[in-house]
C-alpha cells in the first residue's frame, strides 16, 4: 500500500476511534480537537519517510491546527476570568 | 493548470461534507459527536488536498514510457557493442561530482579505476589501452540527487536513505531493509512496483530498485559498488551488492 494511502489511512481511523470513544464519555468540542491535534502531529512524525513537499504540506496543515488549539484555549481563559462562554 | 488526481478529489469531497455537516450538526442538531465528525472531515480533507498537490504532474504511465525508452536506447548501445561486463556503481566523488555507473569494455573485472573520470559517455579508466567502458546515468544516479544529505557508510542509515527514497520519494517500494556483512550487501525490498525485465541493460547495471540501492551503497560508502544478484520471490526482491576496494 502507498504510503499517503497508509497516511490516510490511519488519521481516518484514528478520527473515528476518537470520536466513537469520546461520544460515549459526553465530552465536549475542545477535547475532540485537541485529540483531533494529537492524533495528527503524531501520525506525522510516525510517517518519517513521506515525500519532503508533503511533509512541508502536513506541517502547514499542523501549523493551522494548533492555531485553532491557542483559540481554544484563550476562548477557555476568557470564560474562567469573565465568566462568559464564547464557544 | 494542476490536475486534479484522486487524492484533491477526496479532499475536496471531504471538506465540502465537513463544512455543512459541521454547523448543521452544532447549532440545529445540537450534538457534539456529530460536529466533532464534521470537524474531523474538515481536518482529513485538508491533509488528501495538501497531499494531492505534491504528486507529479505527468502521470505515472508517462514516467514509464520515458523509463523504458531510456532504457531500450542504452541497451541496443550496449548490445551493438556487445558488453556484457557487470556495471560499476561509482560514487560522485570519482565520477565529476555525479554518481554514474561504468560499464567497462573488457569482461574482466578492473584493476584500477582513475581517481575522476571525465564527464564523457566514453571514458578511459585506468592505464591500460583496454581500460576502456562506458560511464551511464543510472535511475539510481537521479535518486542520489534527490537526497537531502548523503547517508552515512552504516547498514542502519542506507536503510533508512533507501526506505525514505523507495517509499517516501519515488513510491516505488513499500520498505527496504539492508544487511552489511564485510562487503557484501544485503537488501531486501518488500513489493517492488518497478519491473525487472531482462534487456541487456539490466543484465549489466540490475534492474530500477537494484540500480537505487547500489548508487545509495556506493554514496554512502564512498566505494564502488557492483550489483552481483537480483532475485524476486513472493512479492519482494533481494538484491546482493558488493562493496569494491576504494582504491579500485
Amino acid at each position: 500500500m502507498r504510503a499517503y494511502n497508509r497516511y490516510i489511512l490511519v488519521l481516518a481511523f484514528l478520527f473515528l476511534l476518537t470520536t466513537v470513544i469520546l461520544s460515549a464519555s459526553h465530552q465536549g468540542l475542545d477535547v475532540y480537537f485537541s485529540v483531533y491535534l494529537i492524533e495528527c502531529l503524531a501520525a506525522t512524525l510516525l510517517f518519517t519517510h513521506l515525500n519532503p513537499r508533503a511533509r512541508k504540506g502536513l506541517d502547514r496543515v499542523s501549523y493551522v491546527l494548533f492555531a485553532g488549539f491557542l483559540l481554544l484555549v484563550a476562548a477557555e481563559v476568557v470564560e474562567i476570568i469573565t465568566g462568559v462562554s464564547i464557544l | 493548470m494542476r490536475s486534479w488526481n484522486t487524492y484533491v478529489w477526496l479532499g475536496v469531497g471531504l471538506c465540502f461534507t465537513g463544512v455543512w455537516v459541521a454547523p448543521v450538526a452544532h447549532f440545529l442538531l445540537e450534538s457534539t459527536p456529530i460536529t466533532a465528525l464534521g470537524m474531523s472531515m474538515l481536518i482529513l480533507g485538508a491533509v488528501c488536498l495538501v497531499l494531492g498537490r505534491t504528486r507529479p504532474r505527468i502521470s505515472p504511465e508517462a514516467s514509464s514510457l520515458l523509463l523504458e525508452t531510456s532504457v531500450e536506447n542504452v541497451s541496443s548501445i550496449l548490445e551493438e557493442l556487445g558488453l556484457t561486463s557487470r556495471g560499476i556503481y561509482l560514487p560522485s566523488s570519482k565520477a565529476q561530482g555525479v554518481s554514474q555507473a561504468l560499464v567497462p569494455l573488457q569482461p574482466n573485472p578492473p584493476s584500477a579505476i582513475a581517481r575522476r573520470l571525465p564527464k564523457r559517455l566514453i571514458v578511459k579508466y585506468g592505464p591500460r589501452p583496454e581500460d576502456m567502458g562506458l560511464l551511464i546515468t543510472t535511475p539510481g544516479s537521479v535518486a542520489v540527487r534527490m537526497l537531502e544529505s548523503i547517508p552515512g557508510p552504516t547498514a542502519a542509515e542506507l536503510e533508512d536513505s533507501l526506505s525514505s527514497v523507495l517509499d517516501g520519494l519515488l513510491d516505488v517500494a513499500d520498505a527496504a531493509r539492508v544487511s552489511m556483512n564485510g562487503q557484501a550487501v544485503t537488501v531486501r525490498v518488500s513489493h517492488p512496483r518497478l519491473e525487472y525485465s531482462n534487456v541487456r541493460y539490466y543484465q549489466c547495471l540490475g534492474g530500477p530498485v537494484a540500480s537505487i540501492a547500489a548508487a545509495l551503497a556506493a554514496e554512502a560508502t564512498g566505494r564502488p559498488v557492483v550489483v552481483e544478484k537480483e532475485e524476486y520471490s513472493r512479492g519482494n526482491s533481494i538484491i546482493q551488492l558488493r562493496l569494491l576496494d576504494e582504491g579500485l
